[in-house]
């Protein structure tokens, strides 16, 4: 392989990147439900055992129509775990996650009737439907650039 | 991680092919035509010999009544891709770098 027959295929990884960064949009709906699903992690963890229960069969099926509504709507299927810059956003992620989830642990007594808990939950659907939306801007950022 | 041309990469197809497997997690045959352009029996071909080079997985699901092709990178295919692309980099900077010098 020569320099040219080199360069003509990182040129076309490129148009493949660029391709597929035109392709990959998410509405905004679709970060909200990942919004309601962190948030509804932080509820499986507050309530009691019946009620845990359902919340985290309730869990297992949105995964599973978010799983089947991406394959439909985009013809593939993109996780949240891929190489390069989003690698920071699931960090910050699992960081607002944690600081959720301990908040909750160290300072709700009875999750339903508490106010703090609602404020925690809120901050934790609003704030996992932006980290949502920054993770879509940089992955397709990423691809346009050829960071990916 | 060492850069080494990789021979079942090489056609420009199966490079798009495992580019746009390497960005997602699973990908539907139809998808993979759009965007890398060839014609079906081209593009199971392609797919068929980065399968047998363990490469590619390729998985058939029925949705809407009917049979759809899920291919997506193994392992051993991200690893190649990786390197393949490692390779590709340095010799286009090399050449570069050899035209700055002269």
């Amino acid at each position: 392989m020569d320099r040219n027959e080199a360069r003509a295929a990182l040129d076309a990884v490129k148009n493949t990147d660029r391709a597929m960064a035109d392709r990959m949009r998410w509405p905004l709906w679709r970060h909200a439900i990942f919004g309601a699903m962190m948030t509804l992690v932080l509820l499986a963890v507050a309530l009691p055992d019946p009620g845990r229960m359902l919340v985290l069969a309730i869990l297992l099926l949105l995964t599973f129509l978010v799983v089947r509504d991406d394959k439909a709507r985009l013809g593939m299927f993109v996780s949240g775990y891929q190489k390069g810059r989003t690698g920071w956003v699931l960090v910050l992620q699992f960081a607002l996650l944690i600081a959720a989830l301990a908040a909750t642990i160290m300072l709700v007594e009875n999750a339903l009737a508490s106010p703090l808990f609602w404020a925690i939950a809120a901050v934790l659907l609003i704030g996992s439907t932006a980290i949502s939306l920054l993770w879509e801007t940089i992955y397709r950022a990423d691809l346009k650039a050829g960071r990916a | 991680m060492s850069g080494q041309i990789d021979m079942t990469l090489h056609a420009p197809a199966r490079l798009q092919i495992a580019a746009m497997l390497a960005r997602a997690d699973e990908v539907e045959f139809a998808t993979i035509r759009e965007v890398v352009q060839v014609s079906d029996s081209v593009l199971s071909k392609h797919l068929t010999a980065l399968a047998d080079a363990g490469y590619v997985k390729i998985v058939k699901a029925p949705r809407d009544g009917r049979q759809r092709t899920w291919a997506s990178l193994t392992r051993t295919g991200r690893s190649a891709f990786a390197a393949h692309m490692k390779a590709l980099r340095e010799l286009a900077e090399a050449a570069e770098e050899a035209v700055a010098t002269r």
